[in-house]
């Protein structure tokens, strides 16, 4: 299950929906808004995305997740709009057989996402200046 | 945009590079998605390709 929402993240109901009794382990990885990065202070975070191309970048990191680790239920949740201090941005719950399969998986598809999902994240910062966040290089998709 | 008939993703890169000099420092660091995947350079473009510049992304 993959999904982008303008809502705040339910991750509770997120952990229950992994749940089943094929899986002895479920991890649930949670991204939140932090205040501090190298020293500067965050007020708040604004996320947008390029949305039909991030559904479906979603559902092919659900695919590779499935076909990499034995995968009971797995469901990938990532917030838009304006988010503040402590906010849920990201989560991701994954059920497995075996802990450290659930745990591989989970630390695999959040990795994922922030590589190849196009979504951006723009800093409110406590000096009341903004600034979009372009980290990385250039997205390929490729593993 | 106009390109000729057998204009590539690279060459649309360069045309988008001379129109738009402002964005050519972004533009260094971005990918290029043809219809919603992320498309070579070599990659030739149909008439009608939705083409989106993605810079380096920061979701999570």
């Amino acid at each position: 299950m993959i999904r982008l929402q303008n809502q705040p993240i339910d991750y509770q109901a997120l952990t229950e929906q992994v749940r089943t009794s094929r899986c002895g382990a479920v991890v649930l990885f949670l991204g939140t808004v932090r205040e501090l990065t190298e020293g500067r202070r965050t007020v708040a975070l604004d996320y947008e995305a390029y949305t039909g191309m991030a559904e479906k970048k979603l559902a092919e990191i659900e695919a590779e997740t499935r076909q990499r680790w034995p995968v009971g239920e797995i469901a990938l949740a990532h917030r838009l709009g304006h988010l503040e201090l402590g906010d849920v941005s990201v989560a991701v719950a994954v059920s497995c057989p075996h802990r450290h399969q659930a745990f591989d998986a989970a630390r695999f598809a959040i990795d994922r996402v922030k590589e190849i999902v196009p979504i951006w994240k723009k800093e409110n910062w406590d000096d009341g200046s903004t600034e979009w966040v372009h980290p990385g290089e250039k997205v390929s998709g490729e593993l | 945009v106009e390109l000729n008939a057998s204009a590539t993703v690279g060459d649309l890169r360069r045309w988008l590079e001379t129109a738009y000099p402002a964005l050519a420092a972004l533009l260094a660091k971005s990918s290029l998605a043809v219809d919603e995947e992320f498309a070579d350079e070599r990659r030739s473009l149909r008439h009608g390709a939705v083409v989106a510049v993605i810079p380096p992304v920061s979701g999570g």
